[in-house]
């Protein structure tokens, strides 16, 4: 029958100031839910069991257990230090264990001494027998029945604070899960029962051996015979230690081995992507040349010959450059008739016309022969030679170079108004190559993640697929030498045992004394109900083990139903070595990682709801779960499923909780709070359900707690 | 699990039909509290008393030797 707290109370315990009964909460089997703001008694309230169960309480001040004894001060409430000199300061738990009631009061009486105070701790045990209340004196007796309420080896399952759920099984150590399965199913009795019977089939052994010399003590060869067969117990005793120390190896050898295959399958894809990003790569370099090459050319377009972009805006510049021109060539023309009274009429040929016809002796005008020193051929030396003309045209005259300035820019009238449009091309082309860089860059992004997909190290180089795969071929070998290891193990064991056999035979066809013949049988016996202890051990083992995974993913499936995400599937795993690994799978089959806190927290509740469901026998945690602050990471679906479950597999959960706490409403519940309420109310929820309030607000030292029942 | 529990488990056990040739009627009878005609099953009963009284090794060792060799 399961261990139930009827009640827990406190007298002048931190915030719970006043005597037993202003502060007492009556308990039933299911849930009883303590509803409380922060600050308002839930770490206090456990606190107080701590100090029970374990004579530590939580600092919250240093953030760490500390020994009750040292913490007496701030334990008691600092309402009745500021008022009394001498007073009490306790907790009680009444409990119900096998239809025997106890009550178990841990007390301190403070007398004020000057400054200080002198504290007095006691421990008073009642047992109810037959309605009297007899007191238990005996020191051991007192701690029986405190390991009553909950087993020393249970408390770090019974009792947990928000965190340390995390932790509840050891899913990294390599027989965590073992060990939590044989703790909480309840097989470590039949462990130390099969440990008791294998030293006393030993020592049954020895005394048979030993009876066997001592009666047959002159008869050499049956001495010979024990002493071999001494021998070769010892021989199989050490050797029993190594092949368990080979299957510890193997299994070591063949998760590596496994976790090695994952990442030697995908080899071929990080191959792959390794190539992807090495072309990538070169892509990009190429690209990144091109684009350095074509913003170097900038400063040879800035002067092009054809189509210098210095000159972009300047196309009006040229019109206005050539009226100035004519307008200086027709000034200059001016300055010419001024200066020269022998003008020539229009349409007359210039210099180089005249000095052609004077060399050509002809007359180009008339279209007559002008012959050396005639009187024409003289008449165009004089038109040819009149004065002045040379000089001005020598003087300040800068036609002809503003002529060559126009002929080169005259080229450039009709480049220029192109010349916008070219270095927008221009831009398009490097913004191009940028954006090709830029995908690139992307692609290789992807190929890069992709590769880490595939097991790839970002800072592993290609010889880390090469370590891999031999680490991976050193595996395969390792479990082919622990595999033969083993297999020689055995058959050595059989080879003894077989001879031992046919030891005894021959010893009992020598010796046939009565005496010894008991302690033949003796040996047999042991040795015998050793082997079958041991078998139903490990069958018991298996047994829970097979609906360990079924009864997980049930509870764990319940406790995330509604949950949008999806939080995978927990797969249980037996060791060559006979330990446990479990790990949580996705749809695929692979390992899911990720997930957030409060599906960690609830893998590990399912893990330990599943041990209590695959139990043999009773199938309910016979303890109070005790859990401060546990839904600190849940949402109102999980906390709604909890509620849900829990009665089915803790006989009695006492949680304290604040997630349905509402400090604005005149019921201080909030929506989720009024819900498990009507629930309890119903019956649906069987248990009880308290809301801690504080009356007057204080500061931390003067806070009183007080409670009230919703739900008794 | 109770000792009655493991009880159970252990008389599931082949060996007791293999080794000693009980029948599985025989089995099916045995039970913690009543005294069994089988030696081997009065035998595990004492260790596992022995283990849930926190009796010593020596101790069971003794009762189980006085079983054996009184007999």
């Amino acid at each position: 029958m399961a261990t139930i707290i009827k009640s827990i109370s406190f007298q002048n315990f931190y915030n719970y100031y006043g005597s037993f009964n202003d502060n007492t909460y009556l308990f039933k089997e299911g849930i009883n839910i303590i509803n409380a703001d922060n600050n308002m008694g839930k770490s206090k309230f456990y606190n107080g069991i701590l100090w029970i169960l374990k004579s530590t309480v939580y600092d919250s001040d240093l953030k760490r257990m500390v020994s009750a004894n040292s913490s007496f001060q701030k334990m008691a409430s600092g309402k009745v230090i500021n008022e009394e000199t001498n007073f009490n300061m306790g907790v009680n738990i009444t409990f119900l264990d096998c239809d025997s009631k106890y009550s178990v009061t841990k007390s301190v009486q403070f007398s004020k001494n000057g400054n200080s105070w002198n504290t007095n701790e006691k421990l008073d045990i009642l047992q109810t027998i037959e309605n009297r209340d007899i007191p238990v004196l005996d020191t051991f007796d007192k701690e029986k029945i405190i390991k009553k309420i909950i087993p020393t080896e249970l408390i770090n399952y019974a009792l947990l604070q928000g965190e340390s759920m995390e932790d509840l099984v050891d899913l990294s150590s390599h027989n965590g899960l073992s060990s939590t399965i044989e703790t909480l199913a309840g097989i470590k009795n039949l462990i130390e029962i099969c440990e008791i019977s294998k030293e006393l089939s030993q020592k049954t052994k020895k005394l048979s051996n030993e009876k066997e010399k001592e009666i047959n003590s002159s008869n050499n060869r049956v001495e010979e015979l024990v002493q071999e067969s001494e021998l070769l117990e010892n021989r199989i005793d050490s050797t029993k230690t190594q092949i368990e120390t080979y299957k510890t190896e193997l299994s070591e050898a063949k998760k590596k081995k496994d976790n090695l295959e994952a990442i030697l399958l995908n080899a071929q894809n990080r191959e792959k992507f390794r190539g992807v990003q090495k072309t990538l790569q070169n892509e990009i370099n190429h690209y990144k040349e091109k684009k350095n090459n074509k913003l170097k050319n900038i400063n040879s377009m800035l002067f092009s010959e054809y189509s210098p972009w210095i000159l972009m805006g300047l196309q009006d510049q040229i019109m206005l450059f050539d009226n100035r021109r004519q307008e200086l060539t027709a000034a200059i023309a001016t300055q010419k008739v001024i200066d020269n009274p022998i003008k020539l009429p229009e349409g007359s040929p210039d210099i180089p016309s005249l000095k052609r016809m004077i060399r050509m002796e002809f007359c180009e005008v008339c279209g007559r022969q002008a012959p050396r020193n005639s009187d024409p051929w003289n008449h165009i030396k004089l038109v040819m030679e009149r004065p002045g003309d040379k000089e001005k045209s020598s003087k300040n005259d800068f036609g002809s170079f503003y002529s060559n300035i126009q002929t080169t820019i005259g080229a450039f009238s009709l480049s220029i108004p192109k010349i916008a449009q070219t270095i927008l091309e221009y831009r398009e082309k490097a913004d191009e190559l940028e954006d090709i860089i830029i995908q690139k860059e992307e692609e290789k992004e992807n190929a890069k993640l992709e590769f880490l997909n595939a097991g790839g190290s970002e800072t592993g180089s290609d010889n880390t697929d090469k370590q891999n795969i031999s680490d991976y071929t050193l595996a395969e070998k390792d479990i082919l030498k622990y595999d033969e290891l083993i297999r020689k193990g055995e058959l050595s064991l059989n080879q003894w045992r077989a001879r031992l056999k046919q030891i005894d035979v021959e010893i009992k066809s020598i010796s046939t004394n009565s005496e010894i013949e008991k302690y033949r049988q003796f040996k047999e016996i042991m040795a015998s109900v050793e082997y079958i202890l041991n078998n139903s051990r490990e069958r018991i083992f298996d047994e829970i083990l097979k609906s360990l995974e079924i009864n997980a993913n049930r509870k764990y499936g319940e406790l995330t139903q509604g949950n949008l995400s999806a939080g995978g599937k927990l797969s249980f795993t037996k060791q060559a070595d006979g330990t446990v690994q479990v790990s949580i799978k996705n749809v695929n089959d692979g390992e899911l990682t990720g997930l957030g806190t409060g599906f960690q927290r609830m893998k590990q509740l399912s893990i330990i709801m599943a041990i209590i469901s695959s139990k043999i026998g009773n199938k309910q945690f016979d303890y109070p779960f005790i859990s401060d602050a546990p839904f600190s990471e849940f949402g109102d679906n999980f906390i709604n499923n909890f509620f849900k479950i829990a009665p089915n597999v803790f006989s009695q959960s006492i949680i304290l909780i604040k997630e349905l706490y509402d400090p604005m409403s005149e019921n201080y519940l909030n929506d989720l709070g009024i819900k498990i309420l009507k629930k309890m109310e119903n019956g649906v929820i069987p248990g009880t359900f308290y809301v801690n309030v504080i009356e007057e607000k204080a500061d931390t030292t003067n806070l009183v707690t007080k409670n009230k029942c919703y739900k008794g | 699990m109770t000792t009655e529990e493991i009880l159970n488990e252990v008389l599931q056990s082949p060996e007791l039909q293999t080794i000693y040739q009980l029948s599985k009627e025989d089995l099916q009878q045995e039970n913690f509290s009543m005294k069994s005609k089988f030696l081997v099953i009065e035998i595990i009963k004492t260790i596992m008393t022995g283990q849930e009284n926190h009796r010593s090794k020596e101790q069971i060792f003794q009762i189980i030797q006085k079983q054996i060799m009184h007999l």
